[in-house]
Protein backbone atom coordinates (compact mmCIF):
# COMPACT_ATOMS: atom_id res chain seq x y z
CA UNK A 1 0.00 0.00 0.00
CA UNK A 2 2.92 2.33 0.88
CA UNK A 3 4.72 1.21 -2.29
CA UNK A 4 1.46 1.60 -4.65
CA UNK A 5 0.01 5.35 -3.33
CA UNK A 6 3.78 6.75 -2.95
CA UNK A 7 4.46 5.57 -6.70
CA UNK A 8 0.67 6.70 -7.40
CA UNK A 9 1.51 10.18 -5.83
CA UNK A 10 4.84 10.60 -7.45
CA UNK A 11 3.17 9.91 -11.02
CA UNK A 12 0.53 12.61 -10.25
CA UNK A 13 2.91 15.14 -9.54
CA UNK A 14 4.25 14.90 -12.68
CA UNK A 15 7.74 16.22 -11.81
CA UNK A 16 11.18 14.81 -12.93
CA UNK A 17 12.43 14.30 -9.65
CA UNK A 18 9.56 12.29 -8.59
CA UNK A 19 9.97 9.69 -10.74
CA UNK A 20 12.59 7.58 -8.99
CA UNK A 21 10.62 7.16 -6.15
CA UNK A 22 7.65 6.36 -8.82
CA UNK A 23 9.25 3.41 -10.29
CA UNK A 24 10.86 2.21 -7.11
CA UNK A 25 7.49 2.31 -5.54
CA UNK A 26 5.18 0.53 -8.30
CA UNK A 27 7.76 -2.51 -9.04
CA UNK A 28 8.01 -2.63 -5.22
CA UNK A 29 4.31 -3.29 -4.95
CA UNK A 30 4.22 -5.74 -7.68
CA UNK A 31 7.23 -7.78 -6.35
CA UNK A 32 5.22 -7.99 -2.90
CA UNK A 33 1.87 -8.51 -4.65
CA UNK A 34 3.56 -11.38 -6.76
CA UNK A 35 4.68 -13.27 -3.64
CA UNK A 36 1.06 -12.52 -1.05
CA UNK A 37 -0.85 -15.27 -2.47
CA UNK A 38 1.29 -17.47 -2.86
CA UNK A 39 1.47 -17.76 1.19
CA UNK A 40 -2.08 -17.09 1.57
CA UNK A 41 -2.92 -20.36 -0.22
CA UNK A 42 0.04 -22.39 1.20
CA UNK A 43 -2.05 -21.56 4.40
CA UNK A 44 -5.03 -22.88 3.33
CA UNK A 45 -5.87 -26.84 4.13
CA UNK A 46 -7.25 -27.78 1.15
CA UNK A 47 -4.86 -25.48 -1.71
CA UNK A 48 -6.47 -27.41 -4.76
CA UNK A 49 -9.90 -25.97 -3.55
CA UNK A 50 -8.91 -22.56 -4.05
CA UNK A 51 -11.33 -22.15 -6.98
CA UNK A 52 -14.25 -22.73 -4.86
CA UNK A 53 -13.38 -19.17 -3.97
CA UNK A 54 -14.20 -17.40 -7.05
CA UNK A 55 -17.16 -20.05 -8.05
CA UNK A 56 -18.84 -20.53 -4.49
CA UNK A 57 -18.44 -16.70 -3.16
CA UNK A 58 -20.19 -15.30 -0.63
CA UNK A 59 -20.96 -11.55 -0.90
CA UNK A 60 -21.55 -11.10 3.19
CA UNK A 61 -17.95 -12.37 3.47
CA UNK A 62 -14.91 -10.24 3.67
CA UNK A 63 -12.08 -13.47 2.51
CA UNK A 64 -14.63 -13.37 -0.96
CA UNK A 65 -14.49 -9.83 -1.85
CA UNK A 66 -10.54 -9.61 -1.04
CA UNK A 67 -10.43 -13.18 -3.40
CA UNK A 68 -11.15 -10.40 -6.02
CA UNK A 69 -9.40 -7.18 -5.01
CA UNK A 70 -6.24 -9.48 -4.65
CA UNK A 71 -6.80 -10.96 -7.96
CA UNK A 72 -8.04 -7.48 -10.07
CA UNK A 73 -4.63 -5.91 -7.76
CA UNK A 74 -1.93 -7.36 -9.20
CA UNK A 75 -3.29 -6.95 -12.67
CA UNK A 76 -3.78 -3.28 -12.43
CA UNK A 77 -0.79 -3.14 -10.73
CA UNK A 78 1.62 -4.65 -13.94
CA UNK A 79 -0.36 -2.47 -16.14
CA UNK A 80 0.58 1.06 -14.14
CA UNK A 81 4.22 0.06 -13.58
CA UNK A 82 4.37 -1.08 -17.23
CA UNK A 83 3.38 2.50 -18.03
CA UNK A 84 5.54 4.13 -15.38
CA UNK A 85 8.26 2.06 -16.57
CA UNK A 86 7.80 2.85 -20.22
CA UNK A 87 7.03 6.88 -19.24
CA UNK A 88 4.20 6.92 -20.75
CA UNK A 89 2.47 9.63 -17.85
CA UNK A 90 -1.31 9.65 -18.78
CA UNK A 91 -2.20 6.14 -19.20
CA UNK A 92 0.18 5.56 -16.10
CA UNK A 93 -2.26 8.13 -14.39
CA UNK A 94 -5.37 6.94 -15.09
CA UNK A 95 -4.25 3.04 -14.15
CA UNK A 96 -2.91 4.42 -11.09
CA UNK A 97 -5.91 6.38 -9.68
CA UNK A 98 -7.77 3.37 -10.78
CA UNK A 99 -6.14 0.82 -8.90
CA UNK A 100 -5.74 3.37 -5.76
CA UNK A 101 -9.12 2.20 -4.26
CA UNK A 102 -8.63 -0.98 -4.98
CA UNK A 103 -4.96 -0.68 -3.13
CA UNK A 104 -7.09 0.77 -0.13
CA UNK A 105 -9.21 -2.48 -0.17
CA UNK A 106 -6.65 -5.16 -0.37
CA UNK A 107 -4.88 -3.81 2.75
CA UNK A 108 -8.18 -2.86 4.54
CA UNK A 109 -10.33 -6.10 3.68
CA UNK A 110 -7.46 -8.01 5.69
CA UNK A 111 -8.65 -5.76 8.62
CA UNK A 112 -12.50 -6.44 8.20
CA UNK A 113 -11.40 -10.25 7.87
CA UNK A 114 -10.23 -9.58 11.32
CA UNK A 115 -12.89 -7.20 12.84
CA UNK A 116 -15.89 -9.07 11.82
CA UNK A 117 -14.20 -12.75 13.36
CA UNK A 118 -16.81 -11.79 16.63
CA UNK A 119 -15.33 -15.13 18.03
CA UNK A 120 -12.16 -13.11 19.18
CA UNK A 121 -12.48 -10.07 21.39
CA UNK A 122 -8.54 -8.53 19.74
CA UNK A 123 -10.02 -8.79 16.76
CA UNK A 124 -13.78 -7.52 16.58
CA UNK A 125 -13.07 -3.88 16.53
CA UNK A 126 -13.95 -1.34 14.20
CA UNK A 127 -10.57 0.21 14.19
CA UNK A 128 -8.95 -3.43 12.52
CA UNK A 129 -8.78 -1.98 8.92
CA UNK A 130 -8.10 1.24 9.62
CA UNK A 131 -4.97 0.24 11.73
CA UNK A 132 -3.87 -2.38 8.95
CA UNK A 133 -4.40 0.49 6.25
CA UNK A 134 -2.00 2.65 8.38
CA UNK A 135 0.43 0.27 9.31
CA UNK A 136 0.91 -0.46 5.57
CA UNK A 137 1.51 2.62 5.01
CA UNK A 138 4.08 3.02 7.63
CA UNK A 139 5.86 -0.03 6.57
CA UNK A 140 5.94 1.04 2.64
CA UNK A 141 7.42 4.33 3.22
CA UNK A 142 9.75 2.63 5.52
CA UNK A 143 10.73 0.11 2.43
CA UNK A 144 11.06 2.87 -0.29
CA UNK A 145 12.96 4.89 2.11
CA UNK A 146 15.75 2.37 2.80
CA UNK A 147 15.44 1.67 -0.85
CA UNK A 148 15.96 4.89 -1.47
CA UNK A 149 18.61 5.50 0.79
CA UNK A 150 20.26 2.82 -1.49
CA UNK A 151 19.66 3.91 -4.74
CA UNK A 152 20.78 7.05 -3.53
CA UNK A 153 24.61 5.83 -2.78
CA UNK A 154 24.78 2.98 -5.05
CA UNK A 155 22.96 3.98 -8.08
CA UNK A 156 23.58 7.28 -9.00
CA UNK A 157 27.05 8.44 -9.50
CA UNK A 158 26.01 9.36 -13.04
CA UNK A 159 23.69 12.29 -11.48
CA UNK A 160 25.13 16.04 -10.82
CA UNK A 161 24.79 17.74 -7.36
CA UNK A 162 21.87 19.44 -7.77
CA UNK A 163 19.58 15.59 -8.63
CA UNK A 164 21.35 14.30 -5.64
CA UNK A 165 20.24 17.14 -3.14
CA UNK A 166 16.63 16.78 -4.80
CA UNK A 167 17.11 13.21 -4.20
CA UNK A 168 17.60 13.96 -0.40
CA UNK A 169 15.57 16.17 -0.55
CA UNK A 170 12.72 13.95 -1.54
CA UNK A 171 13.46 11.17 0.98
CA UNK A 172 13.44 13.46 3.77
CA UNK A 173 9.60 14.34 2.84
CA UNK A 174 8.95 10.53 2.88
CA UNK A 175 10.52 10.60 6.35
CA UNK A 176 8.45 13.47 7.47
CA UNK A 177 5.30 11.45 5.73
CA UNK A 178 5.87 8.44 7.66
CA UNK A 179 6.54 9.85 11.19
CA UNK A 180 3.12 11.54 10.30
CA UNK A 181 1.38 7.92 9.89
CA UNK A 182 3.30 6.27 12.74
CA UNK A 183 2.20 8.86 14.97
CA UNK A 184 -1.46 7.79 13.58
CA UNK A 185 -0.91 4.29 14.18
CA UNK A 186 0.99 4.79 17.95
CA UNK A 187 -2.69 6.69 18.43
CA UNK A 188 -4.78 3.63 17.17
CA UNK A 189 -3.14 1.02 19.42
CA UNK A 190 -3.37 3.18 22.20
CA UNK A 191 -6.72 3.60 22.01
CA UNK A 192 -7.75 0.24 21.01
CA UNK A 193 -5.44 -0.86 24.07
CA UNK A 194 -7.89 1.89 26.75
CA UNK A 195 -11.43 0.22 25.12
CA UNK A 196 -9.38 -3.34 25.79
CA UNK A 197 -8.52 -2.24 29.35
CA UNK A 198 -12.43 -0.77 30.21
CA UNK A 199 -14.71 -3.29 28.10
CA UNK A 200 -15.72 -7.07 29.01
CA UNK A 201 -14.13 -10.05 30.31
CA UNK A 202 -12.51 -11.15 27.34
CA UNK A 203 -11.50 -8.08 26.18
CA UNK A 204 -9.70 -7.27 29.59
CA UNK A 205 -7.79 -10.95 28.89
CA UNK A 206 -6.47 -10.10 26.05
CA UNK A 207 -5.71 -6.55 27.60
CA UNK A 208 -3.61 -8.75 29.96
CA UNK A 209 -1.77 -11.14 27.47
CA UNK A 210 -0.21 -8.10 26.02
CA UNK A 211 0.51 -5.93 28.86
CA UNK A 212 0.97 -8.55 31.52
CA UNK A 213 1.10 -12.15 29.53
CA UNK A 214 3.16 -14.11 27.25
CA UNK A 215 2.66 -11.71 24.11
CA UNK A 216 3.75 -8.68 26.31
CA UNK A 217 7.73 -9.29 25.68
CA UNK A 218 6.79 -9.04 21.66
CA UNK A 219 4.11 -6.28 22.41
CA UNK A 220 5.86 -3.90 25.25
CA UNK A 221 9.51 -4.33 24.07
CA UNK A 222 9.83 -4.59 20.03
CA UNK A 223 5.81 -3.26 18.65
CA UNK A 224 5.93 -0.27 21.03
CA UNK A 225 9.08 0.14 22.11
CA UNK A 226 11.31 -0.96 19.15
CA UNK A 227 8.70 -0.04 16.74
CA UNK A 228 7.18 3.41 18.00
CA UNK A 229 8.75 4.88 20.37
CA UNK A 230 12.44 4.40 19.80
CA UNK A 231 11.84 5.59 16.06
CA UNK A 232 9.91 8.27 17.04
CA UNK A 233 12.41 10.08 19.67
CA UNK A 234 15.37 9.07 16.95
CA UNK A 235 13.37 11.02 14.47
CA UNK A 236 12.79 14.23 16.30
CA UNK A 237 17.01 14.54 16.51
CA UNK A 238 17.76 16.64 13.24
CA UNK A 239 20.85 15.09 13.11
CA UNK A 240 19.39 11.33 12.82
CA UNK A 241 16.32 12.49 10.64
CA UNK A 242 18.56 14.00 8.07
CA UNK A 243 21.66 11.31 8.23
CA UNK A 244 20.83 7.98 5.45
CA UNK A 245 22.17 6.16 8.11
CA UNK A 246 20.05 6.73 10.76
CA UNK A 247 16.55 7.05 8.18
CA UNK A 248 17.62 3.21 7.45
CA UNK A 249 17.83 2.04 11.22
CA UNK A 250 14.82 3.72 12.10
CA UNK A 251 13.16 2.10 9.00
CA UNK A 252 14.37 -1.08 9.74
CA UNK A 253 13.15 -0.61 13.27
CA UNK A 254 9.80 0.26 11.95
CA UNK A 255 9.05 -2.88 10.17
CA UNK A 256 10.08 -4.94 13.18
CA UNK A 257 7.56 -3.13 15.14
CA UNK A 258 5.09 -3.79 12.51
CA UNK A 259 6.10 -7.60 11.74
CA UNK A 260 5.44 -8.00 15.35
CA UNK A 261 2.37 -6.40 15.29
CA UNK A 262 0.89 -8.32 12.77
CA UNK A 263 1.72 -11.49 14.31
CA UNK A 264 0.51 -10.40 17.89
CA UNK A 265 -2.89 -9.13 16.32
CA UNK A 266 -3.10 -12.58 14.53
CA UNK A 267 -1.84 -15.33 17.05
CA UNK A 268 -1.86 -13.55 20.03
CA UNK A 269 -5.89 -12.97 19.12
CA UNK A 270 -6.46 -16.66 18.82
CA UNK A 271 -4.30 -17.57 22.17
CA UNK A 272 -7.33 -15.78 24.44
CA UNK A 273 -9.26 -19.00 25.66
CA UNK A 274 -12.74 -18.85 24.54
CA UNK A 275 -14.12 -21.51 27.19
CA UNK B 1 -50.48 -22.00 7.73
CA UNK B 2 -50.31 -23.04 10.96
CA UNK B 3 -49.74 -26.76 9.89
CA UNK B 4 -47.00 -25.66 7.67
CA UNK B 5 -45.16 -23.85 10.82
CA UNK B 6 -45.99 -26.74 12.94
CA UNK B 7 -44.34 -29.57 10.44
CA UNK B 8 -40.73 -27.60 10.14
CA UNK B 9 -38.86 -28.97 13.24
CA UNK B 10 -36.49 -26.60 14.89
CA UNK B 11 -34.01 -28.92 17.09
CA UNK B 12 -32.24 -27.65 20.26
CA UNK B 13 -30.82 -28.93 23.22
CA UNK B 14 -31.07 -28.67 27.06
CA UNK B 15 -28.69 -29.59 29.16
CA UNK B 16 -29.57 -29.90 32.73
CA UNK B 17 -26.81 -29.25 35.10
CA UNK B 18 -28.62 -29.78 38.18
CA UNK B 19 -28.45 -33.59 36.84
CA UNK B 20 -24.89 -33.66 35.42
CA UNK B 21 -22.26 -35.42 37.50
CA UNK B 22 -19.33 -34.80 34.89
CA UNK B 23 -18.69 -38.18 33.80
CA UNK B 24 -18.00 -37.79 30.24
CA UNK B 25 -20.09 -40.06 28.62
CA UNK B 26 -21.30 -37.68 26.15
CA UNK B 27 -17.94 -37.22 25.22
CA UNK B 28 -16.57 -40.52 24.69
CA UNK B 29 -20.42 -41.51 22.79
CA UNK B 30 -19.71 -38.43 20.11
CA UNK B 31 -15.84 -39.74 19.25
CA UNK B 32 -17.11 -43.17 19.37
CA UNK B 33 -20.12 -42.54 17.06
CA UNK B 34 -18.37 -39.67 15.05
CA UNK B 35 -14.88 -41.30 14.72
CA UNK B 36 -13.29 -37.66 15.79
CA UNK B 37 -9.90 -37.99 15.94
CA UNK B 38 -7.21 -37.98 18.95
CA UNK B 39 -6.84 -34.21 20.39
CA UNK B 40 -10.17 -32.46 19.02
CA UNK B 41 -13.49 -32.54 20.16
CA UNK B 42 -16.97 -32.48 18.82
CA UNK B 43 -18.20 -32.23 22.24
CA UNK B 44 -16.60 -31.74 25.85
CA UNK B 45 -17.29 -31.46 29.27
CA UNK B 46 -15.75 -28.12 31.68
CA UNK B 47 -15.14 -28.84 34.81
CA UNK B 48 -14.36 -26.15 37.41
CA UNK B 49 -13.91 -26.37 41.37
CA UNK B 50 -14.81 -23.46 43.23
CA UNK B 51 -14.55 -22.52 47.20
CA UNK B 52 -11.35 -23.86 49.66
CA UNK B 53 -12.07 -27.08 51.89
CA UNK B 54 -14.30 -27.79 53.08
CA UNK B 55 -16.54 -25.78 51.10
CA UNK B 56 -15.51 -26.58 47.91
CA UNK B 57 -17.87 -27.19 45.07
CA UNK B 58 -17.73 -29.03 41.48
CA UNK B 59 -19.54 -27.91 38.28
CA UNK B 60 -19.59 -29.07 35.27
CA UNK B 61 -20.31 -27.09 31.89
CA UNK B 62 -20.96 -29.64 28.87
CA UNK B 63 -19.79 -27.95 25.48
CA UNK B 64 -20.86 -28.64 21.76
CA UNK B 65 -21.73 -26.62 19.46
CA UNK B 66 -24.59 -24.65 19.91
CA UNK B 67 -26.66 -24.51 16.09
CA UNK B 68 -26.71 -20.79 16.58
CA UNK B 69 -29.72 -18.92 14.95
CA UNK B 70 -27.48 -16.14 13.79
CA UNK B 71 -24.68 -18.23 13.31
CA UNK B 72 -21.70 -16.30 12.21
CA UNK B 73 -19.12 -18.88 10.41
CA UNK B 74 -22.61 -19.14 7.66
CA UNK B 75 -22.11 -15.47 7.74
CA UNK B 76 -17.94 -15.55 7.06
CA UNK B 77 -17.29 -18.62 5.14
CA UNK B 78 -16.12 -17.83 1.63
CA UNK B 79 -17.65 -20.44 0.02
CA UNK B 80 -20.79 -21.06 1.59
CA UNK B 81 -19.14 -24.64 2.63
CA UNK B 82 -21.58 -24.04 5.87
CA UNK B 83 -25.16 -23.26 6.10
CA UNK B 84 -27.87 -23.62 8.40
CA UNK B 85 -30.67 -26.18 7.50
CA UNK B 86 -34.24 -25.39 7.90
CA UNK B 87 -34.53 -27.90 10.73
CA UNK B 88 -31.99 -25.42 12.63
CA UNK B 89 -28.71 -27.68 12.29
CA UNK B 90 -25.73 -25.54 11.41
CA UNK B 91 -24.18 -28.50 8.54
CA UNK B 92 -20.53 -28.35 6.95
CA UNK B 93 -20.01 -29.71 3.34
CA UNK B 94 -16.66 -31.40 3.71
CA UNK B 95 -16.23 -31.39 -0.23
CA UNK B 96 -16.85 -27.62 -0.30
CA UNK B 97 -14.27 -26.88 2.65
CA UNK B 98 -11.17 -24.77 1.62
CA UNK B 99 -9.77 -25.11 5.08
CA UNK B 100 -8.92 -21.02 5.60
CA UNK B 101 -10.46 -21.71 9.32
CA UNK B 102 -11.74 -18.19 9.43
CA UNK B 103 -15.24 -19.93 11.02
CA UNK B 104 -12.83 -21.47 13.74
CA UNK B 105 -11.82 -18.19 14.19
CA UNK B 106 -15.58 -16.18 14.21
CA UNK B 107 -17.04 -18.86 16.22
CA UNK B 108 -17.33 -17.80 19.82
CA UNK B 109 -17.53 -20.78 21.21
CA UNK B 110 -14.72 -22.56 19.81
CA UNK B 111 -17.52 -25.80 18.63
CA UNK B 112 -14.61 -26.05 15.29
CA UNK B 113 -11.78 -27.89 14.81
CA UNK B 114 -9.69 -29.02 11.70
CA UNK B 115 -9.62 -32.60 11.42
CA UNK B 116 -6.14 -33.82 11.72
CA UNK B 117 -6.35 -37.06 9.47
CA UNK B 118 -8.20 -35.20 6.23
CA UNK B 119 -7.66 -31.29 6.59
CA UNK B 120 -10.92 -29.99 6.71
CA UNK B 121 -13.29 -28.07 9.40
CA UNK B 122 -15.67 -30.86 11.35
CA UNK B 123 -17.89 -29.94 13.94
CA UNK B 124 -21.16 -31.27 16.26
CA UNK B 125 -24.43 -31.97 13.83
CA UNK B 126 -26.70 -32.99 16.65
CA UNK B 127 -26.10 -36.04 15.25
CA UNK B 128 -27.75 -35.35 12.28
CA UNK B 129 -27.37 -38.88 10.85
CA UNK B 130 -29.56 -40.57 13.85
CA UNK B 131 -31.81 -38.22 13.97
CA UNK B 132 -33.41 -38.50 10.30
CA UNK B 133 -33.60 -41.87 11.32
CA UNK B 134 -35.74 -41.13 14.43
CA UNK B 135 -32.76 -41.86 16.91
CA UNK B 136 -31.52 -38.90 19.40
CA UNK B 137 -27.96 -37.80 19.12
CA UNK B 138 -25.31 -40.18 20.86
CA UNK B 139 -25.03 -37.88 23.56
CA UNK B 140 -28.26 -37.81 24.36
CA UNK B 141 -29.05 -41.38 24.64
CA UNK B 142 -25.59 -42.30 26.60
CA UNK B 143 -25.99 -39.78 29.20
CA UNK B 144 -26.81 -42.03 32.43
CA UNK B 145 -28.65 -39.25 34.44
CA UNK B 146 -30.59 -38.25 31.84
CA UNK B 147 -28.90 -34.30 31.82
CA UNK B 148 -28.80 -33.83 27.89
CA UNK B 149 -32.77 -33.17 26.37
CA UNK B 150 -33.02 -32.85 22.34
CA UNK B 151 -36.24 -31.94 20.69
CA UNK B 152 -37.91 -29.85 18.59
CA UNK B 153 -39.20 -26.43 19.70
CA UNK B 154 -41.62 -25.89 17.67
CA UNK B 155 -43.17 -29.24 19.22
CA UNK B 156 -44.96 -27.87 22.77
CA UNK B 157 -45.41 -31.81 24.03
CA UNK B 158 -41.70 -32.13 23.35
CA UNK B 159 -40.04 -32.26 26.80
CA UNK B 160 -37.69 -29.95 25.82
CA UNK B 161 -40.43 -27.31 25.19
CA UNK B 162 -41.81 -27.59 28.26
CA UNK B 163 -38.98 -27.69 30.57
CA UNK B 164 -37.83 -23.98 29.10
CA UNK B 165 -41.35 -22.50 29.21
CA UNK B 166 -40.97 -23.76 33.29
CA UNK B 167 -37.51 -23.49 34.36
CA UNK B 168 -34.74 -20.11 34.11
CA UNK B 169 -32.15 -20.73 31.64
CA UNK B 170 -28.90 -19.63 30.43
CA UNK B 171 -27.18 -19.71 27.25
CA UNK B 172 -22.96 -19.34 26.40
CA UNK B 173 -22.37 -15.84 25.32
CA UNK B 174 -26.12 -14.08 25.33
CA UNK B 175 -23.72 -10.67 24.34
CA UNK B 176 -22.63 -12.49 20.89
CA UNK B 177 -26.22 -11.84 19.78
CA UNK B 178 -25.77 -15.54 17.99
CA UNK B 179 -29.41 -16.59 19.25
CA UNK B 180 -27.79 -20.36 20.58
CA UNK B 181 -29.88 -23.42 20.45
CA UNK B 182 -28.10 -25.01 23.57
CA UNK B 183 -29.37 -23.77 26.42
CA UNK B 184 -28.55 -24.59 30.15
CA UNK B 185 -31.07 -24.99 33.25
CA UNK B 186 -28.53 -24.39 36.83
CA UNK B 187 -25.25 -23.47 35.18
CA UNK B 188 -22.51 -21.95 37.26
CA UNK B 189 -21.75 -18.37 36.46
CA UNK B 190 -18.36 -18.96 36.97
CA UNK B 191 -18.27 -22.35 34.44
CA UNK B 192 -19.78 -19.99 31.97
CA UNK B 193 -17.17 -17.49 31.90
CA UNK B 194 -13.80 -18.28 29.76
CA UNK B 195 -10.99 -19.67 31.11
CA UNK B 196 -12.69 -21.01 34.25
CA UNK B 197 -13.70 -17.70 35.82
CA UNK B 198 -13.52 -13.78 36.10
CA UNK B 199 -10.16 -12.09 37.69
CA UNK B 200 -12.84 -11.12 40.23
CA UNK B 201 -13.97 -14.09 41.26
CA UNK B 202 -10.74 -15.98 41.39
CA UNK B 203 -9.71 -12.51 43.75
CA UNK B 204 -12.79 -13.35 45.97
CA UNK B 205 -11.54 -16.86 46.45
Amino acid sequence: MGFYSTSVMATLLEKREWKPIGKIGAVGALIILAIAPIFLLIDLNQPLRFWHLFFYLNPFSAISWGTFFLTSYPLIGLIYAWHVLRGNSRPAKIWGLFGFPIAISVHGYTGFILSLAKGRAFWNTSLNPILFLVSAMVSGLALIIIIGNLRYYFFTKNENEEQKATDLRIINKLVTTMIIFLIIELFLMASDLAVLANSKTEEYMTFELLTRGDWAPLFLGVELTLGGLIPLLMLSIKRIRLHPIGQCLVCVFILCGILAMRIIIVLGGQSVMLH
Amino acid sequence: MEKKVMKKKRYAMVIDLRRCIGCHSCSVACKAENRVPLGVFRSWVKIIEKGRYPNITRHFLPSLCNQCDHPPCVINCPVQATWKQEDGIVIIDEHRCIGCRYCLSTCPYDARYVNPLMPIVQKCYFCHHRIYKGLEPACVEVCPVKARIFGDLNNPEEEITKLLSKHPFQVLKPEMNTHPMVYYIAADLVALEARGGAPWMRMRE
